[in-house]
């Protein structure tokens, strides 16, 4: 079918022209910064490679077929699914109560509170996880010296599983929260009053309203969500290193921290480090398509 | 008006940054360098350690590029420790490769293996090889050929203890030989520190985490007379009975409460010592300099010991040697002169080397037997170091064996028995899980036979 335009033949070539002169930028320098070094990796993930004078030796899938078979690298896989599911759950959930309180407050005290929500995400992860350690330090951090007074004993946070990955989630979630709650804030807010009204007026209560109205309004908002805080947490790194360091029995070792730990102290080769970190591109891939294609099952439902 | 009065103050919060001084207790070489034109540069990458030993490494490069006429010209770059390997490997990639860098004796095969390191056999005399300690020697060599030249050798396990703690609680003046006399030592402690109510004080502290898997490397081979693997890591030794012994320590140590269930890094151990927060705690020997840089008052508080064995003898190998080598890459356009460098900074050079170990406190060893001679005759001449300190090092040292090389993940299987130990697991069931780990770990890398040390 022929395209058709009210627009002059010239002016939509001047257009295309333009929009690729704007899009130019972005695309050459993720072409260098992400698809080239990414071409690159998955070539060199297939062969026995280490920088240096010496060719490399095709491998075919061996180096994938070797980090699938070192137990510790699936293990943190396992690991850091499931600090993401409880992460993703309760910021989410916490977020988006807070966003409804938040939007229901109308004077400076909302303004402020809106502000001082945001702060945690302007730190690092490393400044959160070093002002987080201070705290949960066995001998003399902050919470053992108020369980002392008390007469309780300290809490190990690296010796309990449990205590090792409450020590995790709170930072993350605490770093995270103020971002997640503002855009779920803004979505709030970008809702129509119409439809609240209309909703009244056929006796829909607050409920009904939540469930028929902001839900699925919100429901792009959650899968936004959703798919950045997977995304980041399954690569989280810097808190889980300062907080357990992994700790106890690599129970809170995530997969870019064993990397981390493996060429620090082993003789793990470059090329299963760059096949283990395809692997981990895959993975967070794989999930994310899981988010996406739930996502629009129910788009297909409605 | 506002603006004005804030750039005002970010002006003057800016200069007051920019004029303050370092602290005094860091030495600043402000000599001025010597630069020779024409002279063939040689660049050199180093690993950022602690400020007073890059003070030593700085005034050595001065010192090099003092001597007029000789062509050289050294530039020292100081990089980042956790950025050093890949730093490295980049720099293979962007053909940007310095000719000398520094690479730990635990990492020097990697180099090797990926042709990153030349062979320096024949650019040093017989004699100067010959005077290489042997675990020293036998760190730099693969296939008979020497890849790189040793710089220091540090035990990564001794134990540091607060003397006036140990003689308050434990009431003793040296750490016991035996460890059925050390737990006898730590229950004493204990229940003296209960009696005085100081909750917040441990008689003992041993590495945790990453840290238990390398730094039990000297006791697991003073337990059981070797490491996990045998040496032609063909089989599993964690059934062995020395193994079943640390475990049961491990849980002794942290079912009585002689440890504390969660302690901070391994290499700054000896803080706890100093602050009154630890009787005893096995550390590296760095950690002599640590005390001598940070705790100088009170240093005659502290004192160092050989670990404790199972059966009271210390003549055995108690501890690993860390360390780092000179290689040169194979990208050097000019090896001869960088071999110059290496002899004047540590290879031929007397004066330097004796220089560079007394000015770290006598806190590492010499990889060179006759600059170990020289330093074990000045250790009487000189009242910085406590002599007893001095022995402990060298002794720990002479004895020591090298970091082994083998698949990280059997140090990660022995380690994870010890902290089931330590959580109170059956120690039996832990240790036949750690022994199916490290064996299904030599089978799926096939590692049978291929110890390249042997």
């Amino acid at each position: 079918m022929k395209k058709f335009s009210i627009l002059p033949k010239n002016i939509v070539k001047e257009e295309k022209v333009s929009g690729y002169l704007l899009i130019a930028p972005a695309v050459i320098l993720l072409t260098i910064f992400v698809i080239v070094p990414l071409i690159m990796a998955i070539y060199r993930s297939f062969f026995y490679f280490e920088s240096g004078p010496n060719e490399a030796i095709f491998a075919g899938f061996s180096n994938y077929i070797k980090i699938f078979k070192n137990q510790n690298f699936v293990k943190s896989l396992l690991n850091v699914c499931i600090m993401t599911l409880f992460i993703v759950i309760l910021q989410v959930i916490g977020a988006f109560l807070f966003a409804n309180i938040l939007v229901r407050i109308k004077n400076r005290f909302g303004i402020f509170a809106r502000t001082i929500i945001y702060l945690p995400y302007l730190f690092s992860g490393i400044v959160v996880g070093c002002i987080f350690t201070l705290l949960t330090y066995y001998n003399g951090g902050v919470i053992n010296g108020i369980l002392g007074w008390m007469d309780i004993e300290p809490i190990a946070f690296t010796y309990s599983k449990f205590w090792a990955y409450i020590s995790i989630i709170v930072p993350t979630i605490w770093i995270g929260s103020g971002y997640t709650t503002l855009i779920f804030y803004s979505g709030l807010i970008n809702i129509p009053k119409d439809y609240y009204e209309a909703s009244e007026i056929d006796g829909a209560n607050f409920w009904k309203q939540m469930w028929y109205i902001v839900l699925p309004c919100l429901k792009n908002y959650f899968v936004l969500i959703i798919v950045t805080l997977v995304t980041a947490n399954l690569q989280m790194f810097e808190i889980p290193m300062l907080m357990t360091n992994g700790q106890p029995l690599n129970s809170t070792m995530t997969p870019v921290l064993y990397l981390i730990h493996a060429r620090a102290n082993g003789n793990v080769s470059q090329s299963e480090i760059i096949a283990s970190s395809i692997v981990i591109m895959i993975f967070i891939g794989a999930l994310n398509a899981i988010v996406f294609s739930l996502s629009n099952r129910k788009k297909k439902g409605e | 008006m506002k603006r004005r009065k804030l750039y005002l103050l970010s002006f003057c919060a800016i200069s007051c940054l920019f004029s303050c001084k370092p602290p005094s207790d860091i030495i600043i070489d402000d000599e001025k360098e010597f630069v020779e034109e024409n002279a063939t540069h040689i660049k050199m990458w180093m690993m950022d350690f602690e400020e007073w030993e890059n003070q030593i490494n700085i005034s050595q490069r001065k010192a090099f590029n003092k001597i007029k006429d000789d062509g050289i010209q050294l530039d020292q770059t100081y990089i980042n420790k956790n950025d050093f390997d890949d730093l490295i490997r980049s720099s293979y990639e962007a053909k940007n490769v310095p000719d000398i860098y520094m690479v730990s004796y635990g990492n020097l095969y990697k180099e090797v293996q990926a042709g990153r390191a030349i062979d320096l056999s024949s650019y040093l005399d017989n004699k100067v090889w010959d005077d290489l300690k042997d675990t020293a020697k036998e760190a730099i060599t693969y296939n008979n050929k020497y890849y790189g030249f040793p710089i220091v050798m540090e035990p990564s396990t001794i134990v540091a203890y607060n003397k006036k703690l140990l003689k308050q609680y434990g009431n003793k003046d040296n750490v016991p030989t035996k460890w059925s006399d050390f737990l006898d030592l730590c229950k004493n402690i204990k229940t003296n520190l209960r009696k005085d109510n100081k909750k917040n004080i441990y008689p003992f502290g041993v590495p945790t985490g990453v840290a238990c898997a390398w730094g039990t490397w000297g006791m697991q081979h003073s337990a059981t007379g070797g490491l996990a693997i045998t040496e032609d890591w063909s089989t599993s030794r964690i059934k062995e009975k020395g193994y079943k012994d640390l475990a049961n320590l491990w849980k002794d140590l942290y079912s009585n409460g002689y440890v504390p269930l969660s302690s901070g890094e391994y290499t700054e151990s000896v803080f706890d010592v100093c602050d009154g927060k630890a009787v005893m705690t096995t550390c590296g020997s760095w950690s002599i300099s640590t005390v001598l840089n940070q705790y100088k008052d009170i240093k005659d508080d502290i004192g160092f010991a050989i670990m404790p064995t199972f059966d009271g003898n210390q003549d055995k190998v108690t501890a690993t040697n860390g360390g780092w080598a000179y290689v040169i890459s194979s990208e050097c356009k000019n090896v001869d002169k960088a071999i110059e460098v290496i002899k004047f900074l540590t290879a031929e050079n007397e004066e330097q080397t004796v220089d560079y170990f007394t000015r770290a406190f006598y806190s590492k060893a010499s990889p060179r037997k006759s600059i170990q001679t020289i330093l074990d005759k000045k250790k009487n001449e000189q009242n910085d170091v406590p002599s007893s300190w001095i022995d402990v090092i060298s002794g720990v040292s002479n004895k020591a064996i090298l970091e082994p090389i083998y698949d990280w993940n059997i140090s990660v299987a022995v380690e994870g028995l010890l902290e089931e130990a330590a959580m109170g697991k059956d120690i039996d069931s832990s240790i036949d899980k750690c022994d199916k780990a490290v064996t299904k770990i030599i089978n799926d890398n096939s590692l049978s036979g291929k110890n390249p040390r042997l």
